[in-house]
């Protein structure tokens, strides 16, 4: 715990999650008129169910929580070795607390306290999210935050085609232990990567409290996955949007990823969707095959950002080892 | 001038070059075998002639041998509206001899400061580059450089150029540079809030009298009105010899001025005896999504663009959105 006059800082307590929903709401409310209230579902969800634990540190005026600093860990996959990256989330500071301590302000002392607790070479040695461009400059400016990589989004316009999932795909309702067999085969391509398994990936998309996600899946004729991809519809950069959140295809396999692509497709026409999106690193052959299937390179003001407490984990090898997609963050 | 380790620290003075070059050559020839010596007409038209002008300081021993050069070439710049320059780092280096005697920060952030304490702001509003990654973490920790932007390339051949119709929109190659170049750059740059002047003194100086290189100058024309333009050359980019659109440069309300110079590059490269069509623009171009839907592919490559603000509200996320540029912008070809 650190003592700032009458604030104080330190991490999560249980019972804070009122407080830290209320701080939310009232922040994240008065900044987005679309702003739809968190609820305490979605947080026990995102922090108390979540595989790997909880990341929080909290700022209270007196007895208020008044600003916040989060994580979700990822379980990473870093060259064969074991390691938590954490994803950057719900970060706020109520605007009347926002210039107490000027340069740096209470904020920032919260995330300094927050990395201290939870990150180094020996803890999470990335710190990771998909920041809006004020909140950037300001972690550029007083904590180490680096650009990974700007994003370019997959897009696929509306198209004429069919609207049943074709034969050869089905959807799941879980995964089971196939997927990490299946992330076994395509993470060789990659030195880093959050691991994709069963309670990784149950608790991202089939668990969650609020969204509807389709989960596909490819099987042989021996029952075993051989790809997978989830899909679901969002009010994102367009209105509803028909967003491709996880792609999870051995480069090697062509014919499953046409397969899924092609479901993908078909759901998109399905429920009227204004486009589909996805993100895919540009150095993966799926990138360029998307391409070849009438997907374009659009344009976006996403991008990628770290924190890393690493020497090796230097903002440019990240860019060209490191997997990651919209599921890997909490953009939809 | 300046004094530092036992060394000169200066601006370029006429004669420089001489020494410049015997240290930039010996450097970069150690490091790289394919290297080919930079030639006196080179430098001298790549600073001197430059219609942007030249930023170089450096650091040279009491006999007058450079150890250390942190250099630019000056680009003459819209910015808002409003006249403006930039500058490209280039041809940064150090003599390994001396990197070795000066402890942290070493011999190439002490030409580093003075130019950007001497150029920035007072003549430049960015200082910007493509650097090697032992440049760039330098740069990062000591020079003030950040990320602008991870750069892709736009990338075609024979199997994925899709033919479009350019009804009434002429294409001719030229060696002249049109005299309505002032109309098309003004109706072509609206778009964006920062880009580089294209106009005579630049494309002359820029293309027309490369002393070691020929450019190609493709014109669109419709009912006799220049509605785009294409600068071309074969060369390597990226590992590949391929043909490189070293500048684009299209009137936005001419959909078809894309279509028809795209028409063109596709002959000029296959007449050219190389597969690909490779561009470099900013991923928030106005042209990448149509030029994507005439068959070009985004692909990644191994360059960042990084740069440096000398002057408020010109950060990098500004420029990322704002600022267009092309192959012909930098010093690649």
């Amino acid at each position: 715990m650190s003592n700032f006059g009458e604030y104080t800082i330190r991490p999560y307590e249980p019972g804070d999650e009122h407080g830290i929903l209320e701080g939310f709401n009232l922040v994240f409310g008065a900044d987005n008129p679309r702003h739809v209230e968190r609820t305490l579902e979605e947080w026990r969800w995102a922090f108390e169910r979540h595989p790997r634990g909880r990341r929080i540190m909290v700022a209270l005026h007196n007895d208020r929580i008044v600003g916040q600093y989060a994580g979700i860990a990822y379980r990473t996959n870093l060259m064969g070795e074991e390691r938590d990256f954490v994803h950057m989330v719900d970060s706020f500071m109520v605007h009347e607390y926002r210039a107490r301590y000027k340069r740096p302000g209470l904020f920032v002392h919260t995330v300094l306290r927050f990395f201290e607790e939870f990150c180094g070479f020996d803890k999470a040695p990335i710190g990771y999210g998909v920041p809006v461009e004020k909140h950037f400059r300001l972690g550029h400016q007083f904590l180490g935050y680096e650009i990974v990589r700007t994003h370019g989004l997959l897009v696929r316009e509306p198209s004429p085609g069919p609207t049943e999932i074709p034969e050869g795909v089905e959807r799941l309702s879980r995964y089971d232990e196939q997927l990490r067999w299946l992330y076994d085969r395509c993470a060789g391509d990659w030195a880093v990567s959050a691991f994709r398994d069963a309670e990784a990936m149950n608790w991202r998309f089939a668990d969650h409290p609020r969204f509807e996600y389709v989960i596909l899946g490819v099987r042989d004729d021996a029952g075993i996955l051989r790809g997978t991809a989830v899909y679901r519809t969002a009010d994102w950069i367009l209105p509803r949007m028909g967003v491709l959140c996880e792609w999870l295809v051995p480069p090697g396999e062509p014919e499953v990823g046409e397969k899924l692509r092609l479901a993908v497709e078909a759901l998109g026409r399905s429920e009227g969707t204004s486009a589909l999106i996805t993100l895919i690193p540009d150095w993966s052959p799926w990138f360029a095959r998307f391409q070849e299937s009438q997907w374009r390179v659009w344009p976006s003001h996403y991008f990628m950002g770290c924190r890393s407490w690493h020497p090796r984990l230097e903002q440019m090898w990240l860019k060209d080892h490191w997997w990651y997609q919209l599921s890997d963050v909490d953009l939809v | 001038m300046q004094h530092a380790h036992g060394l000169v620290i200066r601006e370029y003075q006429a004669g420089d070059e001489v020494a410049i070059l015997e240290t930039f050559n010996r450097v970069f020839r150690e490091v790289d075998p394919g290297f080919v010596p930079r030639s006196l007409a080179y430098w001298r038209w790549q600073y001197l002639a430059n219609p942007g002008g030249w930023r170089i300081w450096l650091a040279l021993t009491e006999e007058g041998r450079v150890v250390s050069q942190y250099s630019g070439v000056g680009q003459r710049m819209v910015l808002e509206g409003e006249p403006a320059h930039f500058s490209q780092a280039v041809d940064s280096m150090s003599d390994p001899a001396y990197r070795k005697g000066l402890k942290k920060p070493g011999v190439f952030v002490l030409t580093g400061e003075p130019y950007a304490a001497n150029y920035g702001g007072r003549l430049d509003t960015i200082m910007w580059g493509l650097p090697v990654p032992n440049a760039w973490r330098i740069g990062k920790k000591y020079l003030g450089y950040d990320l602008i932007r991870t750069q892709s390339r736009l990338a075609a051949d024979s199997r994925t150029w899709e033919g479009a119709a350019a009804p009434g929109i002429d294409v001719a190659e030229t060696r002249a540079l049109p005299d309505d170049l002032d109309d098309l750059f003004a109706r072509a740059s609206k778009p964006y809030l920062a880009i580089a002047v294209r106009d005579r003194a630049h494309y002359q100086w820029r293309f027309f009298d490369h002393p070691e290189q020929r450019y190609e100058l493709a014109v669109a024309r419709r009912g006799g009105q220049l509605v785009g333009l294409c600068f071309f050359r074969v060369g390597e980019f990226g590992g590949e010899r391929a043909g490189l659109v070293c500048d684009w440069l299209t009137d936005p309300a001419e959909p078809g001025a894309a279509a028809a110079l795209c028409a063109w590059l596709q002959e000029r490269t296959l007449a050219a005896g190389v597969e690909r069509t490779v561009a470099l623009l900013p991923g928030t171009a106005a042209d990448c999504l149509p030029l994507q839907r005439l068959g070009m592919r985004v692909e990644p490559t191994q360059y960042f663009l990084v740069g440096r603000p000398y002057k408020k509200g010109y950060d990098m996320r500004w420029l990322y959105h704002h600022w267009y540029y092309t192959l012909g912008d930098t010093d690649l070809v």
